[in-house]
């Protein structure tokens, strides 16, 4: 703990942290409670009566098969993402880490790619493997692989997770490099003395000494594949071909905004909600318990 | 156990660094080499090299009898020990010591025997589930011992490895390292800035200076004839006296004025460094005023007393305690069989005066 600052006036520190309460309230808890009210009414088709359902909304859209695919895919996707662009990642932060030359370099360019918006991302992407005009996608149908994500929903699928991987591979290459170098070089030293290899140095001592950053990294990317990646969708499957990857949030967007059924959209928010809290609590109480030991 | 022969060894790092210039050396089987110097000289380089943990740029490192510059550090058969100890963090005490047998193929019984030594000897028995980040610096230093001794190494490599423990833990492990040495028999290079260390552990000491191997040999020897200003002025505590004098055949004038008979030094004229450990340098029973006492320091068994010479300062060493206050004048005295001569380059003069008993040279005005 730094040094305290003693405060005089009573009303001073309560200005002070007055700017930073008030966006959390306006922007955070007041659309959260909205949500929360929401998700327990039912309105008519016209928007012109309300009533109070208990949990109703809550059951059905648990009932509701389209919601449970969606929830399989946004966790197939959560999996996804996070295994490719974790891997990736450590791969590329394992080589940057050894480069002496040119090192700058490298890592900005592949930090790079966090830069830029997830739709653009996901516009980029789906240019490249354009069945006809992109550069990928006429490669791969010349190559006799038949290759059009507008109408094959793996594809669209596949190409979604790409794209939100592509993106991800910046932010947890940044995290595992940081993490790769804070480990003491002479840990590494002692092991290659102790006869380990590189490939074993790696499994036995670096990558155990990643685990809180690994960890960390997970939750991120897990939450990241459920929200984030709502920008690359709908700025190019919007969900399809036929639902392909409609993820959870992109079905609180269909069925409230497109749809108009807020309750059902409500309920639905309130789940992810929990679902975000969980995983948040899962990592504090993890890294605690790393702390302490 | 085995030799270790250092041919030549030349370390230049990518920035252009010029780390070690040509360092060679011969390491017997079960010798205890101590290689001190001050920081940035080069130590941890040369040692680095030994271990294989640097490429070496030019020159020969061979392990019992076999080159080994090209060889992975974990081939040398050499076990380490760092100045941060370098354990693993995610690993017990226990799996620190047996991370190093078990990458070699150690059957597994033979391993837990080992162990079980190896934390014997070191007093770790109790230790051996916590973690390091449950141990104190003297626990985990310990640790770093096993880890090397349980490999049962060609030689042991220390780099500093006492640096980081409070003055009273780094004597006791000082002699518990000494000790443990002889009991193995192995043979082992250890590196230090620290010349009381290097003095009490090292069968032989390597002084280094910017790259360089600048004396080797017996600690005592090197005390009491250092082949360079250098080695003098780093040896001992507090330093060799050395002052700049000008021969003219006749007599070691100083600058403050006084002049020391040299009998015996057949030497054409000019200048030269002349040195006398605080230890050696007595007061007469004179009524010269050589020099001035600018302060007094008692410690018991005995007195360091910085004396103003001209412009030079000297420290004379009397044992026990003396009656002398700052300000008052004293007359010295400079027994011949201990003044050191350097030459202009600060190597030293061979010099044997005839009369070898505590003769002073006696100050001429
Ligand atoms: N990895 C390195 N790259 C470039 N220069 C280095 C490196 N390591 C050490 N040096 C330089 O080499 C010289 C000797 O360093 P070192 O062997 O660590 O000295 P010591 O251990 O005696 O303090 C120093 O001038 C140091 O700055
Ligand atoms: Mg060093």
């Amino acid at each position: 703990m730094g040094p305290q600052v003693v405060f005089r006036s009573r009303v001073l520190p309560y200005l002070l942290v007055a700017p930073q309460l008030a966006v959390t309230l306006i922007f955070f808890f007041w659309p959260a409670a909205q949500g929360l009210r929401q998700s327990f009414l039912r309105e008519d088709a016209f928007g012109l009566s309300t009533e109070f359902v208990g949990f109703e909304n809550y059951a059905t859209v648990l009932a509701d098969p389209t919601y449970l695919e969606a929830f399989g895919r946004s966790l197939a996707m959560g999996a996804l993402v996070a295994a490719f662009s974790m891997g990736l990642a450590l791969l590329f932060a394992t080589m940057a880490d050894r480069v002496v030359r040119g090192a700058h370099v490298y890592k900005t360019l592949l930090v790079w790619p966090y830069a830029v918006a997830p739709a653009l991302a996901g516009v980029l992407w789906f240019l490249m493997f354009n069945p006809t005009i992109g550069v990928v996608g006429y490669t791969l149908n010349r190559a006799g692989i038949s290759w059009n994500h507008y109408l094959d929903g793996d594809q669209a699928f596949l190409l979604v997770v790409l794209a939100a991987s592509w993106k991800e591979i910046s932010y947890d290459f940044v995290f595992f490099l940081a993490g790769l170098q804070s480990i003491p070089r002479g840990v590494i030293e002692a092991a290659a003395i102790d006869g380990a290899g590189p490939a074993r140095r790696f499994w036995t001592i670096v990558f155990p000494l990643l685990a809180p950053t690994s960890f960390f990294l997970l939750v991120v990317n897990i939450v990241y594949a459920f929200f984030e990646t709502f920008a690359v969708i709908h700025a190019t499957t919007q969900g399809g071909p036929g639902g392909a990857t409609e993820t959870l949030v992109y079905k609180v967007f269909n069925d409230g905004f497109i749809g108009l059924d807020f309750g059902s959209s409500a309920a639905q928010s309130a789940i992810l909600m929990v679902i975000v809290s969980l995983l948040t609590v899962a990592q504090f109480r993890l890294l605690d318990r790393r702390a302490e030991a | 156990m085995a030799t270790v022969h250092l041919d030549a060894l030349f370390k230049r790092y990518a920035n252009g660094v010029p780390a070690v210039n040509g360092v060679s050396l011969d390491v017997a089987d079960g010798e205890f080499i101590v290689v001190v110097g001050p920081s940035g000289c080069g130590k941890s380089t040369l040692l680095r090299m030994i271990a294989g943990l640097e490429t070496v740029t030019e020159g020969r490192v061979v392990i019992d009898g076999a080159e080994v510059n090209r060889r992975e550090p974990g081939d040398r058969d050499i076990a380490m020990v760092f100045q941060n100890y370098a354990l693993y963090p995610h690993m017990t005490v226990e799996g620190n010591m047996a991370y190093g047998l078990r990458n070699r193929r150690v059957p597994k019984a033979e391993i837990a025997e080992r162990v079980r030594r190896a934390a014997e000897i070191l007093e770790l028995s109790e230790l051996l589930q916590r973690r390091p980040s449950q141990l104190s610096g003297g626990q985990r230093q310990r640790v770093a011992m096993g880890r090397a001794i349980v490999r049962e190494p060609k030689a042991f490599l220390f780099d500093e490895p006492l640096s980081n423990l409070d003055a009273k833990l780094r004597v006791q492990m000082r002699v518990e390292i000494k000790r443990l040495q002889r009991r193995l028999g192995t043979t082992a290079i250890y590196v230090t800035h620290d010349q009381v260390e290097a003095m009490t552990l090292a069968d032989r000491l390597v002084v280094m200076n910017g790259g360089i191997a600048e004396q080797i040999g017996p600690p005592l020897e090197l005390y009491d004839a250092p082949a360079t200003t250098f080695v003098a002025g780093f040896l001992g505590a507090p330093a060799m006296n050395l002052l700049a004098a000008e021969w003219d055949g006749r007599f070691a004038r100083l600058a403050s004025g006084l002049a020391l008979a040299l009998p015996d030094l057949d030497r054409a004229p000019g200048p030269l460094t002349l040195g006398i450990r605080p230890e050696h340098l007595h007061f007469a029973a004179d009524s010269r005023a050589d020099a001035t006492v600018e302060l007094v320091e008692p410690l018991g068994a005995d007195t360091l007393v910085h004396l103003r010479l001209g412009d030079a300062m000297v420290v004379a060493r009397p044992t026990g305690t003396v009656g002398l206050a700052s300000g008052d004048a004293v007359a010295l005295d400079w027994p011949a069989a201990h003044i050191h001569l350097f030459d202009a380059e600060g190597r030293r003069i061979l010099w044997t005066p005839s009369e070898r008993e505590t003769r002073s040279c006696l100050p001429v005005a």
